[in-house]
């Protein structure tokens, strides 16, 4: 049992942390958003060698991927950093994200020239022939549209799906920590905000689940990157952790920030609009929850106990 | 192939080593043997419950696993932390088996260990790894629940000892317990955590009355017990006269995972879809969906406990990890005891058919799950111990 990544791939994260702060950090996201590229981060990211790392096929690099996707998440970087992980370029795209129905992808006409695809999140993928313009809406900003050419089998669903769990995962941990910078400075009452037991045990709740899906994360990218029989269904129950958990914690965050919270000028206001597609594409909780029972019907659920396989009578109490 | 290793370091790793998946096995196997399917804990109104504990407890302490922890010299072999949670997870998930020894064996001997005398450690140690005495924990009082310090049963100087004055209440299997760690006020002038002693008590010594509560979770929980004027000497005191808390804390400390219900849980949902047989087709979808995210829930609780044995075994856990994975785990036993009432539907308020095993652990589950949030220091205090950390400036 070891519950933390490897110090290659913790140090790799710690150098793209400095890296992107010195970019900018969050208000790297500010400026795409009015149009500028983002040319600096391709090149920052280049440097690090992160676009030579292969999780599909090498668990170290593997965890390395995660780090820097987490280390993206950090300052809601509007660079598909979890999609171009998530694909092997030998395989002939330099991205791929997962959608179902009407193709609608996050950060697609981001960076120019990348080979994009997307995957149906089961088993197969088709090719982006064609991008249209960026939505420009305040939960949208950088989502567009996309044709798709002739689907063919694909390998690369589960790090895709798993992936932006980790990003979503480093933008939640900004998100408690200027929350909880907010709670000591913001004073109302002649006392820091911070000394009501009320929030005190927002604070408490809030962090537990989000230490329970930090934890998660780990958990399932040892299930995927080591093949574990119950991998497709442990992405997908990720997936739902991560969908609940950025409710639980945005919520809070909003909520105890107060009214300034909602303006672009602090960075949880990038944060949560960031956050957003993300979490709505390709599918909000309830459609995966419901492709996650789905799927439990030929993939277990491990546990400590049985096979997880619904309805099946593996498991009973009279051993 | 556990601990992969390639050339970036050892890498995230979340199964049983070898070690840990043999005595999980192994200890499966003693109760296949010795626990019959229908055993649903040690305390209920039928004694040969409890009988079965206590002869699986001497079982468990023949093939060496009633103490595992313990070191050699004390009857056990330094199981590693990950050692000890396949043992918790296994009993638990068995509906504890061991009955009330888990508490001798927890925390009382490393407390006695730590803070014992050699004549202390000689008398109990071996009692306690043998699986012969059973212990309980004379802490709550009526008027001192989460502010435990506040306690009042008091010693008094008499001749060469003290007589003890005064009560304690919630006392789990104080009516069956050989002995009693209590703790008692020893200083009215002191600061409230600095005037408490601990005195090692047989049950049986004069003025110890005991009063056994009815209460939903069940019988031997909870008890009410009185103290008159009960002669005590040195030769009772752990460690310092005065210095009872720190002791208290620190024994504690070494229950930092306490229960691990998720692994009850784990055996419970996974369970569901075979006991309910046809009943499992017809159940609403919203169900099976609070099924589901109960698994996640699980799961999540589970490797919290995990993450917080992982820093203990690095040495820099924070009573504020412990903290997290309590609140987790406590309100996952509460959700899925909703879940599985549900799924038992009309059975919920009791199985007519003594057979409908799976029926019958889900209302003792529920009962007891009731309990998850204020037993052994509640949700509100752990909450507190976490947001403080949390909020700490340096
Ligand atoms: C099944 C069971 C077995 C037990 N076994 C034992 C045993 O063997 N030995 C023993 O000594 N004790 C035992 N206990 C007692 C247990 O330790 C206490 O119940 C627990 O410490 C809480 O104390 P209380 O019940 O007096 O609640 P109180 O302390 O009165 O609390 C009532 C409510 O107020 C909240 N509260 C209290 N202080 C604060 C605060 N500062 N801020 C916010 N909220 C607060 C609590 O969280 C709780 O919700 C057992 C309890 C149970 C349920």
């Amino acid at each position: 049992m070891k519950t933390q990544l490897t110090e290659d791939a913790l140090e790799l994260e710690r150098v793209m942390d400095t890296a992107l702060r010195r970019l900018g950090g969050v208000d790297l996201a500010r400026a795409a958003e009015a149009g500028a590229g983002v040319a600096d981060v391709t090149a920052v990211l280049g440097q690090l060698d992160v676009w030579d790392l292969r999780p599909r096929t090498s668990p170290g690099d593997g965890e390395m991927a995660a780090a820097v996707c987490r280390a993206a998440g950090r300052v809601a970087l509007p660079y598909p950093v979890a999609e171009r992980l998530a694909a092997d370029p030998d395989e002939g795209f330099d991205a791929i994200a997962v959608a179902t129905g009407p193709a609608r992808v996050n950060l697609v006409g981001v960076v120019p020239d990348l080979r994009w695809a997307v995957s149906d999140g089961v088993g197969s993928r088709a090719p982006v022939v064609s991008v249209g313009p960026a939505l420009g809406t305040k939960l949208g900003a950088l989502v567009s549209e996309v044709e798709l050419g002739e689907s063919e089998p694909d390998g690369s669903a589960r790090l895709a799906l798993l992936l932006p769990c980790w990003t979503l995962l480093g933008m939640l941990e900004t998100a408690l920590a200027v929350t909880r910078r907010h709670m000591l400075d913001r004073r109302q009452f002649d006392q820091p905000i911070a000394s009501f037991q009320a929030l005190q045990f927002r604070l408490a709740d809030t962090t537990t689940s989000f230490q329970a899906f930090e934890e998660l994360t780990k958990y399932t990218l040892w299930s995927v990157l080591s093949q574990q029989p119950g991998a497709a269904v442990d992405v997908l129950a990720c997936r739902v952790a991560a969908l609940e958990v950025a409710e639980t914690v945005f919520r809070t965050s909003h909520q105890m920030h107060g009214a300034v919270g909602f303006c672009d000028e602090v960075d949880l206001s990038w944060l949560s609009r960031y956050s957003q597609p993300i979490r709505r594409l390709p599918w909000g909780l309830s459609q995966t929850r419901s492709r996650l029972l789905q799927t439990m019907t030929d993939v277990p659920f491990t546990g400590l106990h049985g096979d997880g396989l619904v309805g099946s009578a593996n498991q009973s109490l009279t051993r | 192939m556990h601990v992969g290793v390639d050339d970036g370091g050892v890498r995230v790793e979340f199964s049983d080593s070898e070690r840990s998946a043999a005595l999980r096995e192994e200890l499966r196997a003693l109760v296949r043997e010795h626990v019959p399917p229908t055993f649903l804990g040690a305390f209920t109104k039928n004694p040969q419950d409890l009988e079965l504990a206590q002869s699986f407890c001497r079982t468990l302490a023949e093939k060496g696993q009633l103490t595992p922890a313990w070191p050699a010299e004390f009857g056990g072999y330094d199981a590693t932390p990950w050692e000890q949670t396949v043992v918790r997870e296994e009993m638990w998930a068995h509906f504890e088996p061991r009955g009330a020894q888990y508490m001798g064996v927890n925390w009382v001997g490393p407390a006695l260990m730590r803070f014992g005398t050699e004549q202390q450690k000689a008398e109990h140690l071996g009692r306690i790894a043998a699986g012969t005495v059973i212990w309980c924990q004379g802490f709550s009082e009526p008027e001192a629940g989460s502010d435990l310090a506040s306690l009042r049963t008091a010693a008094v100087p008499d001749g060469d000892g003290w007589r003890i004055d005064g009560q304690k209440v919630w006392t789990s299997y104080a009516t069956m317990a050989d002995w009693c760690f209590l703790l008692t006020r020893t200083n009215r002038d002191a600061a409230k955590h600095k005037g408490i002693t601990i005195f090692l008590v047989p049950m049986d010594r004069p003025g110890i009355k005991v009063v056994p509560i009815d209460a939903m979770v069940g019988p031997h929980h909870l008890n009410e017990v009185f103290f008159e004027g009960v002669p005590v000497t040195q030769a009772d005191v752990l460690g310092e006269v005065d210095a009872g808390w720190s002791i208290v804390r620190e024994a504690l400390a070494f229950e930092r995972v306490g229960i691990a219900r998720y692994a009850r849980c784990d055996r419970l949902l996974n369970a569901a879809p075979a006991a309910l047989g046809d009943r499992w087709a017809t159940l609403p979808d919203e169900l099976k969906q609070r099924w589901v995210t109960a698994l996640i829930r699980v799961r999540e609780a589970r490797l919290l406990a995990y993450r917080v044995i992982d820093l203990v075994e690095t040495g820099t856990v924070d009573p504020a990890d412990t903290a997290a994975y309590r609140i987790a785990a406590t309100q996952t036993d509460q959700e899925v005891a909703e879940v599985l009432m549900d799924m038992v539907e009309e059975r919920a308020v009791g199985a007519s058919d003594p057979a409908d095993l799976f029926a019958r652990a889900v209302d003792d589950h529920w009962r007891y799950a009731q309990a998850a949030t204020v037993a052994s220091g509640s949700i509100e205090v752990q909450r507190l111990l976490l947001s403080r950390s949390l909020l700490k400036t340096k």
